[in-house]
């Protein structure tokens, strides 16, 4: 049985697939500039010992049998913050990248009842310090583009996936969030059903652990996944 | 009997026969095998039977080569059992999804419940030591 909801409850959702090189690192960085948070490590079917990391940091943490996608790793993290009455959700990447700090900012974002969601925008010089630079900066503006046509919004920085969300954007995504390319096209969702969309400047850690797994290939097929998401979403409507 | 004709009932046969081992070896489940052996019943019998309609539209249609237009007919079909299976895979998809989910959010419920027993089943001990 749920236990009753309350808005000031926290849950720090950290999708993780094959992350145990970087994950210490990031739920100790969780613990000093976040520990009002509860946090959950969503283990997406990882072949190395990311369960067993997140067990030994004493993190809660639930394994998803087989490898579902970042996407379903993160509604199963909305659906445990449901079912445990928890009224803020933040997620939050498992590779070391996001920062903590930022954290309270975007959680005092959905307590003042100021946003529905509040999605981080990672500043010009972060995202300069990756590979692929240049089809990095004209995808985000294609895609930025796209979104603009799909829901009337502009968003400075659609695929980052440091976000908080309050308790109606939970029951929402809960039981309907994006299997692929989910930053963006949740965009595209929320705010076309007519949930409240802030942004937040945060800054980047250089990746730890493992490697990327981005290359020129794969970033190609996401752009061309991402805007045909972006399309369906924008097909789906503006239903209520 | 057209030569192409030939070509196609056979064609269909073994299609036929195909769809019949896999159903025996159980790699195919007979809900789905029934879109499939439709869609070969059709292309069969239009090549048995309706070679001359087929024939006759084709040329019709400017096709110089009759037995195309079966092809044609055949692909359209199969074009419909690939959107029927894709129908059929996405929604087993999403219950797959859930199903795991389920399955991930009960294990972390049982883990937490068996630590609490442990827990309390520890102090109860300790309870008892001590008187």
């Amino acid at each position: 049985m749920s236990e009753q909801i309350s808005d000031s409850k926290v849950l720090l959702v950290v999708p993780a697939f094959n992350e145990e090189a970087s994950l210490a690192a990031t739920l100790e960085d969780i613990k000093d500039a976040a520990s009002f948070a509860t946090v959950l490590v969503v283990d997406d079917g990882s072949h190395d010992e990311t369960a067993k990391v997140a067990q030994r940091c004493g993190a809660n943490y639930v394994r998803l049998p087989f490898n579902l996608g970042v996407g379903p790793a993160v509604q199963t993290g909305f659906k445990y913050a449901q079912r445990n009455g928890f009224g803020c959700v933040v997620q939050f990447d498992g590779d070391g990248q996001h920062r903590a700090e930022y954290v309270e900012r975007l959680v005092t974002r959905i307590q003042s009842a100021e946003a529905d969601v509040a999605a981080g925008v990672r500043s010009g010089d972060d995202l300069d310090a990756y590979t692929f630079s240049l089809l990095r900066g004209w995808g985000s503006r294609w895609l930025r583009f796209l979104i603009w046509l799909a829901s009337g919004r502009m968003f400075s920085d659609p695929t980052c996936g440091l976000r908080a969300f309050n308790r109606r954007s939970i029951a929402y995504l809960a039981e309907t969030y994006p299997e692929v390319a989910a930053e963006p096209y949740s965009l595209v969702m929320l705010t076309n059903r007519g949930f409240n969309v802030v942004e937040e400047p945060i800054r980047l850690r250089k990746r730890t652990g493992a490697p990327t797994s981005l290359t020129f290939g794969r970033a190609i097929s996401y752009m061309v996944i991402a805007s045909w998401a972006i399309v369906t979403a924008a097909l789906a409507g503006r239903r209520a | 009997m057209q030569s192409g004709q030939i070509l196609l009932i056979a064609s269909g046969i073994v299609a036929i026969v195909v769809v019949v081992a896999l159903i025996r070896l159980r790699r195919l489940r007979e809900a789905y095998s029934i879109a499939l052996l439709g869609a070969i019943v059709i292309f069969v019998v239009t090549a048995t039977w309706g070679f001359g309609t087929v024939i006759w539209i084709t040329q019709r249609l400017g096709v110089t080569y009759a037995p195309s237009g079966v092809f044609a007919l055949g692909f359209g079909v199969v074009a419909i059992v690939g959107v029927y299976f894709g129908v059929v895979v996405t929604g087993l998809q999403d219950k797959l999804k859930a199903l795991a989910q389920e399955n991930a959010l009960l294990e972390a419920r049982l883990r937490r419940v068996e630590s609490q027993a442990q827990a309390k089943h520890r102090d109860g001990d300790s309870d008892t030591a001590d008187r």
